[in-house]
């Protein structure tokens, strides 16, 4: 790999990671994560309580990333046209003409994605999965970047349809923002709106950069050691009595993506074990679920992955 | 690793038999007959080339047809196919010949098998220091071939996995040395036909043996070893007076001349009655251990050395067998005559031969009789008999087999001087005289470099001693009447001495020469602890051993018992080492890590396993600030290592360095 790419990849990074952390305060190590999965080509599920920043942090990334943002919110009576988009007759020249949705965006904010019916949630993560939409036959690529940040009030809320196993696997990652901390909070209540300080961001990065960036993740080196510790992590969980379904191969190749992207935010052209670790929570606690649900959270069966050892 | 091309397209494994097979050859090439040598060669090429894909192989018509062409030589050399000899040719002709049935790996695993039964022969002929080094270089061969074979793509083996591979035979070797030293020091030592090797073999380690049979071995050792050294207070004595008195023989079986022990013949004080014709010589005798009891005296001995019995027989016996380096003071008359003792006609001791022996013989002597009333004409006739007729002096005489009087002296007339002493005796007692053979040494050569001589086993030699009424014993050497120009092979005798004449050139300066003088003697050392401790190792050895140890008469039972218990600890040593050892082996870089975890384990910083190099370091550093430096550094070569891109052969060393150098305190000052 150019080492060009990576010694310029972590200052522009860290200055990305700093201007959304003036946005969004005392949460680094989400933005970090968040951006990890952007690199990493992946989509980010945010999970929270309503008045965290989730919103505010999807939009922060996207002005500072230059990239052309749609936030869809997602309600109950929501329809996969309303996403989508729509063929409409024009009268004018007596055609029907494609309106594209909210989807067709670089960046798009899936707002409290739980609310909508298993349908229309269906419609939104098959165009993530395929980075295409076909509507009445015909097949429309989405643009690219295709980055969609999913956020999600817990799932004991009352009026969710909580995502299944097989949708939330294709999130690359699940961050929680949780609440700030004293000092970050005491920031918030003395200045100004955050909100107001979005439309004064200028973007850090090009998307031709980014895009290069992107590429670059797949270069990053990762030693046979590494894809062993990633080998007895996925056996880990295969073999745990905790857990009831093991991490599907999908999941591997996420915690590869991610810890890739991860070292490349670091500035190295090859993966730590460190990396996978890092990462490992935020890509694994959505995919796993406990044989004694509701007792065990995915965090906790995260947290005895880390326990495996490290070769 | 640099290879002729050729030997590169040769499969290693293939190779790799086929120069063991020749290893194990090569120092038996002079033993065997010169037409086996080049059979074998022949085989050993055809093999190579066919290794190479240049040949086929025999058939199988061809090959039994050299079996039977081989066996046949054999029975033709030797007469035999059974004895030292004769076996190990018939052995190294079939394993030759095995490499011209090879096909699988299953006949290549037989052949090695075959292989190392075949190194043990080796052994049979010399149970040198160099011997054994060269036999244990042969086992490792041989393992290094077997891994080669054993590897599942034997096929693809290649030449780069010689090094990796020959260490690993060399692991093997060195764990099953503690199981061989058990076996060796422990095994039960029983003294009897099953332990003992056979006589030929014997004979070929000490000159001389307490019986002689002529003509059962047929060929006399060129052994070069030193019998024993002589230091002379004046004036060494010339070589015809040299006659090292050993052992007397005084029955005879038709074949074999032996001595039974006769107490009745020892000698009660230690005067020697002897009528000696000039001063008595004194000389001090460092003798080489050879496990009997008799002593070597010039003729005929004056004084009796400390510690030592004389016999009637005029023969010096110690107590106990010699097992190490004896040093004893003697003195002897070389001009003597010995006072008349008892009229030894009366008695059968030294005329008595077994019925119907010689008969052709018994008739020579009749007529020579008829011409000659006195003994001493009659002795005086039968040498001259030696001298007139075609008799001839060989170290490699033909066999004799039923009569072997007669047919040396009417068939064969060649032969070497037990031939000679042993017919004369024979005649002599078949003439009424009485007398007896002596066997020791004759003549030894004085050691440029220093002031004493050599008397090396190749000079072992037997002469006779006759009982005239008007004279007393007289000694007659049948063999030194034999002209020199009836010695067949005597480039023999300019061989004896090799070192000497090599060092008289060499060795001008004085410091060599001393240098040169010291190491021979530690050699001599050495060597005399090999042969005490190694090869002399039998069940008197063993009962000293424990005796010293603390536990004297030890029992078989009991050394069984210890055997057995040996055994299994050492096995169990090993096992547990197999359990604990990892099923692959660790790569440097790990152990290297591993090292400084240890290091670090030592001081109270364990490694979790779940840890990261990372995260353990920045552990350490945050409870030992003073190692934070090294351990930086090698965590950050290690990640390198391990997880980056590049593998850097400098970073290896710079880390092996610093974990080298890695040594931390337990408390900080």
């Amino acid at each position: 790999m150019d080492s060009e790419v990576i010694t310029e990849a972590r200052p522009l990074l860290d200055r990305l990671t700093d201007q959304v952390g003036e946005v969004i305060l005392g949460k680094e190590q989400p933005i970090r994560l968040a951006l990890a999965c952007l690199l990493a080509r992946g989509h980010l599920l945010i999970e929270d309580l309503p008045g965290v920043g989730k919103t505010t942090l999807a939009h922060a990334l996207a002005g500072s990333l230059g990239l052309q943002f749609n936030r869809i919110q997602f309600t109950s009576d929501l329809l996969p046209a309303d996403i989508l988009g729509v063929s409409i007759f024009d009268q004018a020249s007596g055609l029907f003409v494609f309106h594209p949705g909210p989807v067709f965006a670089q960046l798009v904010l899936a707002d409290e994605i739980n609310r909508a019916t298993p349908k229309t949630q269906s419609a939104l993560l098959e165009a993530m999965e395929e980075r295409q939409v076909t509507v009445e036959g015909e097949t429309r690529p989405l643009p690219e970047p295709f980055f969609v940040i999913a956020t999600q009030n817990p799932a004991y809320q009352i009026g969710t349809f909580p995502l299944p196993e097989s949708q939330l696997d294709r999130f690359l990652m699940r961050v929680q923002l949780g609440y700030p901390d004293s000092e970050a909070e005491r920031t918030l209540l003395n200045g100004i709106d955050r909100r107001r300080m979005l439309p004064q961001l200028t973007p850090v990065i090009s998307p031709t950069h980014l895009a290069r960036l992107q590429d670059s993740v797949d270069k990053v080196h990762a030693a046979p050691a590494i894809l062993d510790y990633l080998q007895a992590i996925l056996d880990f969980s295969r073999q745990s009595p905790d857990i009831a379904h093991g991490l599907s191969p999908r999941a591997g190749l996420a915690l590869l993506h991610a810890a890739r992207a991860w070292a490349l935010m670091a500035g190295r052209d090859h993966v730590l074990p460190d990396d996978v670790q890092t990462v490992l929570p935020a890509v694994v606690s959505h995919r796993l679920r406990a044989v004694d649900e509701g007792k065990t959270q995915g965090e906790v069966l995260a947290r005895q992955l880390l326990q495996v050892p490290v070769p | 690793m640099y290879l002729p091309d050729n030997l590169k397209r040769y499969p290693p494994a293939p190779f790799l038999l086929l120069l063991c097979v020749s290893l194990i050859l090569l120092p038996h090439l002079v033993r065997i007959p010169l037409w086996l040598s080049f059979l074998t060669f022949g085989i050993l090429i055809w093999r190579g080339l066919h290794d190479l894909g240049r040949v086929r192989l025999p058939g199988r018509f061809v090959r039994y047809g050299i079996i039977l062409f081989g066996i046949a030589g054999l029975l033709f050399h030797y007469h035999s196919l059974i004895g030292r000899q004769a076996g190990t040719s018939l052995l190294l002709l079939l394993t030759a010949m095995k490499l011209m049935e090879l096909q699988s790996r299953r006949d290549a695993y037989v052949m090695l098998f075959l292989c190392y039964f075949v190194v043990i022969l080796g052994f049979l002929f010399s149970q040198s220091i160099p011997m054994t080094v060269y036999m244990v270089v042969l086992l490792l061969a041989l393992l290094t071939t077997q891994i080669f074979y054993s590897h599942p793509n034997a096929s693809e083996a290649s030449w780069r996995q010689l090094l990796p591979h020959g260490r690993l035979a060399g692991r093997i070797i060195l764990q099953a040395s503690p199981l061989a030293l058990a076996l060796f020091i422990l095994f039960p030592r029983v003294t009897g036909p099953l332990w003992a090797m056979p006589d030929e073999a014997y004979s070929s380690r000490t000159g001389l043996s307490d019986k002689m049979s002529p003509g059962g071995i047929s060929r006399l050792r060129n052994d070069n070893s030193v019998a024993f050294r002589v230091k002379f207070a004046g004036d060494p004595p010339g070589a015809n007076q040299l006659y090292w008195r050993g052992i007397i023989l005084w029955r005879f079986d038709g074949k074999t001349w032996d001595a039974p022990e006769d107490h009745r013949y020892y000698q009660k004080d230690s005067l020697i009655p002897v009528a000696a014709g000039g001063p008595a010589l004194d000389y001090t005798v460092t003798l080489e251990p050879h496990e009997q009891r008799w002593l070597f005296l010039l003729d005929t001995p004056a004084v009796i050395p400390e510690n030592a019995y004389l016999t009637l027989e005029r023969q010096l016996l110690t107590p106990k067998p010699v097992d190490k380096l004896l040093r004893y003071r003697a003195s002897s008359y070389l001009n003597y005559r010995y006072e008349k003792d008892v009229d030894w006609r009366e008695s059968p001791r030294y005329l008595a031969l077994p019925a119907r022996v010689a008969p052709k013989t018994h008739n020579l002597i009749s007529t020579l009789r008829a011409r000659h009333s006195t003994d001493r004409e009659l002795v005086r006739a039968v040498l001259r008999y030696f001298y007139d007729n075609p008799f001839y002096y060989s170290r490699t005489p033909p066999l004799l087999f039923d009569d072997p009087v007669d047919e040396f002296l009417f068939e064969t007339r060649s032969g070497f001087c037990e031939h000679y002493a042993s017919s004369f005796t024979v005649m002599m007692r078949l003439a009424g005289i009485p007398a007896r053979v002596v066997v020791g040494y004759q003549g030894g050569e004085m050691n440029p470099l220093s002031d004493y001589m050599i008397v090396r086993q190749s000079d072992a030699h037997a002469w006779s001693e006759v009982w005239l009424a008007d004279y007393g014993w007289m000694r007659i050497d049948p063999t030194s009447v034999i002209p020199p120009g009836r010695i067949e092979n005597s480039d023999d005798l300019r061989r004896r001495q090799p070192e000497t004449r090599i060092a008289r050139e060499l060795l001008q300066q004085p410091w060599i020469l001393k240098a040169y003088k010291q190491a021979r003697f530690a050699l001599d050392a050495i060597n005399n602890r090999w042969n005490q401790w190694v090869v002399g190792f039998n069940q008197k050895r063993q009962t000293e051993l424990f005796g010293a140890l603390g536990y004297p008469d030890i029992h078989w039972r009991e050394l069984a018992t210890l055997l057995g218990l040996a055994v299994t600890v050492i096995l169990l040593a090993l096992s547990w080492r197999l359990f604990r050892m990892p099923l692959q082996k660790k790569d440097p870089l790990l152990q290297a890590y591993d090292r400084f975890c240890k290091r670090l384990a030592a001081v109270g910083l364990e490694k979790a396993l779940s840890e990261t190099p990372a995260q353990f370091a920045q552990r350490v550093k945050k409870h030992r600030q003073d190692l934070s430096h090294d351990v930086d550094v090698i965590t950050r070569l290690y990640q390198r290592l391990r997880y980056g891109r590049t593998v850097s052969a400098t970073l290896m060393r710079r880390l092996l360095e610093q974990v080298q150098q890695f040594k931390p305190q337990r408390h900080v000052t």
